[in-house]
């Protein structure tokens, strides 16, 4: 029972699992639970955890100095991803008997003490609704301590959002801010759900609204001022406590970049450390740098890279059996049968390397049936890219690219020329390069390429026309990090 | 040096054997490889709760003809007993931490098939039953 000396061979079946139920992010927010919370009977615990359902619900917190946009922000983005809108002012609008205690507090205009306030966002975030839906709260905390004391009851945001924007801007958006009285409660001290709007930048379609808006009491200049000096003491430091999961957005562009930035930035997640095996389709036009990416994936990453025409004539050139029945398809150019093709590449893939390390293929599928018979396998791809290229661009970098045949070296009439009059003189062209075999071969690919990107919906597409590096880089972050998360669709039960 | 909060998270940790649970329940779930992970999760954990107040029989991956097919690979010709160094590279290898060091038989060097079954089954239930603190 030696199983030491032979390395542990873990089924396939077994990692694709994991990845498609994320087993690990499950297992680990398990865990994170069962150490914010420390309950008495853990298994009592994590019972009713798993039953109460979704566990990827948005955590957001969205800071920033006064009149940078929040509140617009956070009542938009809470539209989009379904969570709640969390306000200080909101917060205080409950009926317990924390609350009221709050309220005597705020009546004698006293600041409210830092453990009942705390307390008072715990209970708020507790409520079921909150539990199911996910939060944003909206400029909380507003200092250092409060931070810290949220962090101790268990309160951790899965994203902080911290609005910036030069001071001048923000004043001068501070003369401009204009609130429409009628939807707010002119009873109530704090505003609730007021709709703000601004001179400037965001004024309301309705005429009717524009004529009724009022500047609030509560913002005066000097007030604003005081505001902003208290934020900029604290931002650093709460910079410093959420530095793991911050982004910094600039607040000082239109309202409509703003809020696609940070819709972008809470739906993305962050870079997990569950074990993933890359399984990488890439696709593109001839030229557009398939083989070099898959080569410098491949580098980094230790995957195998498979490049369907070479392992094609690998196997023919093994003088194996399989070998001999497509030697003749590729000797008179013509295109293997797709049965053949299929059986050589799941040959390959279920070789133990790829099965651990995982691949990188090109120059397969080419149209929709053969990516369908690849589905069917069972060789499911964790990411799909597909380099982009306009055919100028295509034909210019293919057409006039040309090989050295005594040093081997690769030329492009544009962008390498060769050194010398001599080196120019011996160059080859490859008959497959020219641009009557170009076009045919491009016309073949965009024929496919709509249906191949139909049956790959969350394909990534990476622009191509860049130095090598760039488009590396572009591949490499969509590669490394998890897919991002989709908003969630109207009606849908989060299960 | 650990802080004090670290200290306690560490000590809430071995206190219930979060770690042991959750590699076993993992395990199960790569191994059956249910449709709906989270039910399947709720089901072995409302087993292991029941086992836990009726004191029955715990969840684990391995069950007697599991057993009996190991036994029958380290003992091929059929004498009917193992060595006591197959017995013991046998459960480490079912992943039994703490087995009977000093099983039936150990004197002879010959484990039988009823000393191997049944102390492998104890050592399961021991790893599978991570409530006992």
């Amino acid at each position: 029972m030696d199983a030491t000396t032979k390395p542990l061979r873990i089924p396939p079946e077994m990692s694709i699992y994991a990845e498609e139920h994320d087993i690990y992010e499950l297992v680990q927010s398990l865990v994170i639970s069962l150490m914010v919370d420390k309950p008495e009977d853990p298994i009592h615990y994590l019972i009713s955890l798993l039953k109460r359902g979704n566990f990827e619900v948005p955590k957001v917190m969205l800071l920033g100095p006064p009149f940078s946009g929040k509140t617009t922000i956070a009542r938009k983005l809470c539209e989009h991803i379904k969570a709640i809108h969390i306000t200080a002012s909101n917060i205080l609008k409950e009926s317990t008997d924390l609350t009221k205690k709050a309220q005597e507090y705020t009546a004698k205009e006293q600041e409210i003490p830092v453990d009942i306030w705390i307390k008072l966002i715990q209970q708020r975030l507790l409520k079921i609704d909150c539990v199911r839906q996910g939060w944003v709260l909206e400029g909380i905390p507003q200092t250092h301590r409060e931070a810290v004391s949220l962090q101790e009851a268990g309160v951790i945001p899965d994203h902080v959002v911290l609005l910036e924007a030069p001071d001048a801007v923000l004043i001068e958006r501070s003369h401009g801010k204009r609130v429409d009285p009628i939807t707010g409660d002119p009873d109530f001290f704090f505003y609730t759900c007021i709709d703000i709007y601004h001179v400037t930048f965001i004024w309301p379609e309705d005429n009717e609204v524009a004529h009724r808006l009022e500047r609030q009491t509560s913002d005066s200049e000097e007030q604003g001022v005081t505001q902003l000096m208290k934020q900029h003491q604290e931002v650093t430091a709460l910079r410093r406590t959420y530095q793991y999961c911050l982004k910094s957005i600039d607040a000082d562009q239109p309202f409509v970049d703003v809020f696609d930035q940070v819709l972008t930035y809470v739906l993305s997640r962050h870079r997990s450390v569950a074990p993933h095996t890359p399984r990488v389709l890439l696709f593109g036009p001839p030229g557009s740098g398939k083989s070099l990416q898959a080569k410098l994936i491949s580098q980094k990453y230790n995957t195998v890279n498979l490049c369907c025409s070479e392992l094609l004539e690998a196997v023919c050139a093994d003088a194996t059996s399989m070998g001999e029945l497509i030697k003749p398809y590729l000797e008179s150019g013509q295109q293997v049968p797709d049965s053949m093709v299929l059986q050589i590449l799941t040959d390959r893939l279920s070789k133990l390397d790829c099965t651990t390390r995982g691949w990188v293929l090109h120059g397969f599928p080419r149209d929709l049936e053969q990516a369908e018979k690849l589905q069917e396998a069972n060789f499911i791809p964790s990411r799909v890219f597909f380099l982009e290229m306009t055919d100028d661009v295509v034909i210019e970098r293919v057409s006039l690219t040309s090989v050295d045949p005594v040093t081997g070296d690769r030329y492009h009439s544009l962008y390498k020329p060769a050194p010398s009059p001599k080196v120019q003189g011996r160059l080859q062209f490859h008959p497959k390069d020219s641009e009557a075999q170009l076009l045919q071969r491009l016309k073949e690919y965009w024929a496919n390429s709509s249906s191949l990107q139909a049956f790959y919906p969350e394909a990534v597409h990476i622009s191509a026309d860049q130095d090598p590096h760039t488009v590396f880089e572009s591949l490499e972050s969509r590669l490394v990090v998890p897919l991002p998360k989709s908003l969630p669709v109207k009606g849908e039960n989060s299960t | 040096m650990a802080t004090p909060r670290e200290q306690e998270a560490a000590d809430f940790l071995r206190k219930h054997k979060i770690i042991e649970l959750m590699d076993n329940l993992t395990s199960m779930l790569l191994f059956h490889r249910p449709g709906r992970p989270r039910e399947f999760l709720i089901t072995q954990l409302e087993q292991l709760r029941l086992s836990k107040m009726r004191s029955l029989g715990c969840p684990s991956l391995f069950n007697d003809t599991n057993l009996d097919a190991v036994f029958g690979i380290l003992d091929p010709i059929k004498q009917g007993h193992i060595t006591y160094v197959q017995y013991k590279e046998a459960l480490t290898t079912l992943g039994i931490e703490k087995f009977n060091e000093c099983p039936e038989g150990m004197e002879k060097d010959k484990i039988s098939q009823e000393t191997f079954r049944r102390e492998a089954n104890e050592g399961l239930q021991r790893s599978s039953a991570t409530f006992m603190s």
